[in-house]
């Protein structure tokens, strides 16, 4: 393993009755970072997790897990929340979070008592000893959470872990994975929305239809496309013009065009003394979201879009 | 953490999710009752057959005549056992007997098969018998027995019972192998009912964390085998703790109501050595087939499913079973070696084979061969569980699934 990665895999590959899931994935996760896999459902991002992690091996390719070239053998190191949330539930809050962290070497006296602690600090504290089927949807991911981070570990991988949670949980959330890497996690996890991952994550891996478009830094996603300038000038015509790039468009009277290779100083100046009058005049650097779509595909994007869309009965 | 002690996680879990819920109890009570509801109502038909097998034959006959043979049955009477002999009824002659025979047969209230005229020098049997049948010998034997105590008390010769000497032995070798034949059986049908029961438990077990998806979150953390090997055994503990339920209730049983003829006869190794080998046995039984049903149960995605694909092994069990009752009596005859090498027959006929005779190395040789065939099943069934039953997350959303709003 190259020193400082919790996560490296090269090369991974899977494919389920001859239909290819996962195609060629290199993923380098640097120690106590927030790292994102993007993509739309089906992408193969939960198969890559589940790869990384060992619970299916890969038909070809290769990882190392905190250093350990056979995941399970960095387990108890390991937090793990799947896509599809799974408790007991007859068993109670407390001993679900004990049972997840005793999965883990955990005694479970100790998980016990961590997992009291965390639902009282959290306002669960009256669901202590009821069982999972009485809680409700959200408390019982809540639950699962406390479960996945109960042992301590060093890396937590979260699938999809904002889905099915309001947007009060999904704050509490992001705040937590926060918490988490300040105190030395390394912290991977998967989503379909772009927000999550562009407030979270230093650095990112995109996926669509199995393979591999991005990975790396989310500023160097960004930094793809040029930053785009917003221009509203009080002249309609006159020399300034020429200096517009070739791309630029007009719409609503407001002009927008890629910030030209040379920078601002020289358009500035052009528009200037070219009599353009400007109103207003703003830079804006590309989103994660304008990244994607340059990177993946506008179609991939949509597929995104409409994955964390709330789901709406078809009329 | 080590395959054992991964392993003990998950038998812990399952082991107290199990024993200390509603339904244990529930299963504890099943075979209690289905002993219990079966005793009663054994009786109760046992009785009712032999009521409903008892015939009556009706004797036109004066009471003197009646008298001589009411005696004959009771002197023949105890020979048969809970065989009896046909009832019999008085009906005084009357001025014609034919018709007098007509009605009787025709009178529905009494179990009238058959009613005798005549005297005993020339005897008349009317009925729906059959003219060699038990009923038409049974009445022969008493107007037989009627007429030669008459004979004999008119010539004034005594009549005394014979007086046979007799002596009794423990046993003989043939009353030893055909009483052990019926510990064998049911040594066998303990094994087979427990394990069928166990089994079906661990599938449902298995079924309900696939669809919990609980599942996931296992195999990420321990070894596919351990999570195996933690479910077979917790549910192996399981069914010690209702088999010794069961067993302190059958001793309960025992001595609160002792069996008349002394019980099951003894095992040829003994019966603390026959605990002990059903025990091992029932082990590798449950062991090789809950193996079995997991492997299923890992391919299959719902209760309908497993159910489909259940069945096949279900009724191969049954044959099995018995392919291992050929076992009982002719235990070294070839098809009773080839059920105890078969591996998935093995322990039924080897436990058959500790009620009847008392050698011990095909003991040590067949559990061997049993844990190796245990060894191979969970692994089989551990792959089988890891190629198939975490395929995807997912899957990809066909275009225009989704509508916007309007």
């Amino acid at each position: 393993m190259q020193s400082g990665l919790a996560i490296e895999a090269r090369g991974l590959f899977k494919a389920f009755d001859g239909k290819t899931a996962v195609d060629g994935i290199d993923i380098e996760v640097p120690e106590g970072s927030i790292y994102g896999i993007l993509g739309p459902n089906g992408a193969g991002k939960t198969t890559t997790l589940r790869m990384l992690l060992g619970i299916i091996d890969p038909d070809r390719g290769h990882r190392t897990l905190l250093g350990y070239e056979r995941p399970i053998e960095a387990a108890t190191l390991v937090g793990y929340l799947p896509e599809e949330r799974g408790l007991y539930p007859n068993m109670t809050a407390r001993e679900a979070i004990a049972f997840m962290g005793a999965l883990r070497s955990l005694p479970l006296t100790v998980g016990r008592e961590r997992g009291e602690k965390m639902l009282n600090a959290n306002g669960l504290g009256d669901y202590v000893n009821k069982p999972i089927k009485s809680l409700s949807k959200g408390m019982a991911q809540t639950v699962q959470l406390f479960g996945t981070i109960v042992h301590r570990p060093k890396l937590i991988v979260l699938d999809e872990p904002f889905s099915g949670l309001d947007a009060i949980n999904q704050g509490r959330l992001e705040n937590m994975i926060r918490e988490e890497a300040a105190q030395g996690a390394t912290i991977i996890f998967s989503t379909h929305v772009i927000a999550h991952a562009e407030r979270l994550c230093e650095r990112i891996a995109i996926i669509a239809a199995g393979k591999l478009r991005f990975e790396g830094r989310v500023a160097d996603a960004r930094d793809r496309l040029r930053p785009q300038v917003r221009l509203k000038t009080r002249a309609a015509e006159g020399a300034w013009r020429a200096s517009l790039p070739g791309n630029a468009a007009q719409a609503d009277g407001v002009w927008q065009f890629e910030l030209p290779a040379g920078g601002i100083e020289p358009l500035l100046k052009a528009l200037i003394e070219g009599g353009a009058g400007i109103e207003e005049l703003s830079i804006e650097r590309p989103g994660l979201h304008d990244a994607f779509v340059a990177i993946a595909g506008e179609a991939a994007a949509r597929e995104m879009q409409a994955d964390a869309a709330p789901q709406e009965k078809v009329i | 953490m080590g395959l054992v002690q991964s392993a003990y996680v998950i038998a812990r879990r399952d082991f107290t999710a199990t024993v200390f819920s509603k339904t244990f109890l529930l299963f504890l009570a099943g075979p209690l009752l289905v002993i219990g509801i079966s005793i009663l109502f054994g009786n109760l038909s046992e009785q009712m057959a032999r009521d409903d097998l008892q015939s009556t034959v009706a004797v036109i006959a004066p009471q003197d005549a009646f008298k001589s043979l009411a005696e004959a049955h009771e002197r023949i009477g105890p020979a048969f056992g809970e065989r009896k002999l046909p009832e019999l009824v008085r009906a005084e002659p009357g001025p014609d007997v034919d018709a007098q025979v007509r009605h009787l047969l025709a009178s529905g209230d009494k179990r009238i098969v058959a009613v005798l005229s005549g005297d005993l020098s020339t005897p008349r049997l009317t009925g729906s018998i059959n003219e060699d049948g038990a009923v038409r010998r049974q009445m022969g034997l008493i107007i037989e027995d009627a007429r030669t105590h008459r004979a004999l008390a008119r010539a004034g010769i005594a009549q005394h019972p014979v007086e046979i000497r007799t002596t009794k032995v423990g046993d003989s070798a043939g009353s030893r192998a055909s009483l052990r034949a019926i510990t064998a059986r049911m040594g066998q049908l303990l094994l087979f009912m427990l394990t069928i029961l166990l089994a079906g438990m661990l599938l449902s077990n298995l079924i309900e964390e696939k669809s919990n998806k609980i599942i996931e979150v296992l195999a990420a953390a321990l070894p596919i085998d351990a999570i195996f090997l933690g479910k077979l055994f917790a549910m192996l503990a399981v069914s010690l703790v209702g088999v010794m339920v069961w067993a302190s209730a059958a001793f309960l049983g025992l001595v609160l109501l002792p069996p008349a003829d002394g019980g099951l006869p003894a095992p040829a190794v003994g019966w603390p050595l026959f605990v002990i080998l059903v025990f091992v046995y029932y082990a590798a039984n449950y062991l090789l087939l809950g193996a079995l049903f997991l492997g299923i149960g890992s391919q299959a995605s719902s209760v309908r499913e497993v159910q489909t694909l259940s069945m096949p092994v279900t009724i191969g069990q049954v044959l099995i079973f018995m392919l291992a009752s050929f076992a009982v009596g002719p235990f070294n005859s070839p098809i009773g070696i080839g059920a105890a090498i078969f591996p998935f027959s093995s322990p039924l006929a080897m436990v058959a084979r500790a009620a009847q005779t008392p050698e011990l190395w095909p003991h040590l040789a067949a559990t061997l061969w049993q844990a190796l065939w245990v060894w191979l099943t969970i692994k089989v069934s551990a792959g089988l569980f890891r190629r198939n039953v975490l395929k995807s997350g997912s899957p990809a959303r066909k275009s225009g699934r989704r509508k916007a709003r309007i």
